[in-house]
């Protein structure tokens, strides 16, 4: 943040400077290298958009490109979401990642990171925001182009809870983000461009067979198919 | 404080610190802190919370106590729907998980990377009603300014955009870069401005 701070007031004095269109040059130059070091950038966790569909920011490790292969119900998930995108078979040349880099946040399959792997995302069977298990990455190369390559995501959604005599504390306070989910997952695998990805999720066990769940999105606040908007009276006259 | 001490309580004799988590409480929040999965980025809270070995959090602990550890536990712990409301201590129990967790959702409104006056009013929601739940637990409580200062906030955003462009991190970064510098103790052998013009010089020149 101070680095960028800094930049910025650089970038603010050489325009007074200068009018000529070299100062362009300056400013990148000078973005450049505050941006150096994004570690510590505060602004880590966002998704950028931007970012999200170029596949080649994801750098296929030695371990990716040798001993991991896919399941049949992996492969079966890719092939009909790839028919269902572009009408065509799923190329034979794909590539499993261990992990892939969004912005500045890395996503990373089970076998890779118990961690990174715990994700929402927008689920193409149920059509809602539902969290789910990174299980395989693969790198398909691109129908557009034959330079860029197509991340995808199969993922094991986490089943929605029924409902029973389990209790909610959260049910009243949406906004929160929280929800339990049961920790059965469901019974076929979901393949979903990376896109899809909302960001990563939070989560402990609630009671036997139940999971609380909650997304870190820190652009946008989910708002789960069950929403309902409670209006609050505001009085601000008592302070 | 015994369930029959609370429950012949009078309302306005409540203070802050009565409605304290006893130690078995935390030390369920500290198995609680340890059983939570959380992404490589997310920083955790000490795992022994609540003890005075892992010294004053940092912000960012702070910050990830109140998004998701401390409310979760909280509500986890005092399970009101096991329990029942039936006595004075559950239900103020009851009111300030309910508190904890406007706090947490106003925080999320405050801190998101964009705003909108949707997102203003709804921190502005959280947090005034957060603000009358303390009142009505703790009718003596004095506000403090940071309780004035918060209900700045949803304003601040919609004339100054996310909060991330204007918190004060940046100083207290700058204050503890202060801190940490050496110095003979001789006022004005060091000026400030003259180190930033030059550090600006700097890197205009390169």
């Amino acid at each position: 943040m101070l680095e960028t701070f800094c930049a910025s007031v650089n970038f603010k004095a050489l325009l007074l400077h200068h009018h000529d269109m070299a100062v362009v040059k300056k400013f990148m130059a000078i973005m450049d290298d505050a941006t150096k070091d994004r570690s510590r950038d505060p602004l880590a966790g966002i998704m950028l958009d931007a970012d999200a569909g170029v596949a080649p920011s994801s750098t296929p490790s030695k371990r990716a490109t040798r001993g991991i292969t896919l399941s049949e119900r992996a492969l079966g998930a890719l092939n009909t979401m790839y028919h269902q995108l572009f009408n065509k078979p799923m190329p034979a040349a794909t590539i499993c990642l261990p992990k892939h880099i969004v912005g500045k946040v890395s996503f990373a399959t089970r076998a890779q990171s118990t961690r990174d792997c715990n994700v929402f995302f927008r689920s193409t069977l149920c059509g809602f925001m539902a969290p789910g298990v990174i299980q395989f990455i693969v790198s398909i190369p691109s129908i557009a182009t034959t330079s860029k390559r197509d991340t995808f995501f199969v993922i094991e959604r986490y089943a929605q809870l029924m409902e029973d005599g389990t209790s909610n504390p959260f049910s009243s306070h949406k906004d929160f983000g929280a929800s339990l989910w049961s920790s059965k997952m469901s019974a076929v695998l979901e393949a979903v461009p990376v896109d899809h990805i909302v960001c990563h999720a939070i989560l402990r066990p609630w009671v036997k067979d139940v999971i609380l769940f909650k997304a870190l999105d820190r652009v946008s606040i989910l708002h789960y198919p069950h929403f309902l908007f409670r209006l609050m009276h505001v009085n601000l006259q008592a302070f | 404080m015994s369930r029959k001490q609370a429950n012949e309580r009078q309302q306005n004799q409540w203070a802050v610190g009565d409605d304290a988590i006893n130690s078995k409480e935390l030390k369920h929040i500290h198995s609680f802190i340890s059983q939570t999965t959380r992404p490589s980025w997310h920083t955790p809270p000490p795992s022994n919370l609540g003890e005075a070995k892992h010294g004053k959090p940092k912000a960012d602990q702070w910050r990830s106590c109140m998004e998701f550890d401390v409310p979760a536990a909280m509500a986890q712990i005092w399970d009101f729907n096991k329990r029942g409301c039936e006595d004075e201590r559950a239900r103020r129990q009851k009111k300030l998980s309910e508190a904890t967790i406007l706090l947490a959702t106003a925080i999320r409104w405050a801190t998101s990377y964009c705003t909108s006056a949707h997102r203003a009013l709804q921190y502005m929601v959280c947090m005034v009603a957060y603000l009358n739940i303390l009142k009505d637990l703790y009718p003596n409580l004095a506000w403090l300014p940071n309780h004035h200062a918060a209900l700045h906030i949803g304003p601040f955003l919609l004339n100054f955009g996310p909060m991330h462009g204007w918190w004060m991190f940046v100083y207290e970064r700058i204050i503890g870069w202060l801190g940490k510098t050496n110095t003979n103790f001789k006022i004005g052998k060091f000026n400030l401005l003259q180190c930033a013009e030059r550090h600006q010089l700097t890197n205009q020149l390169r």
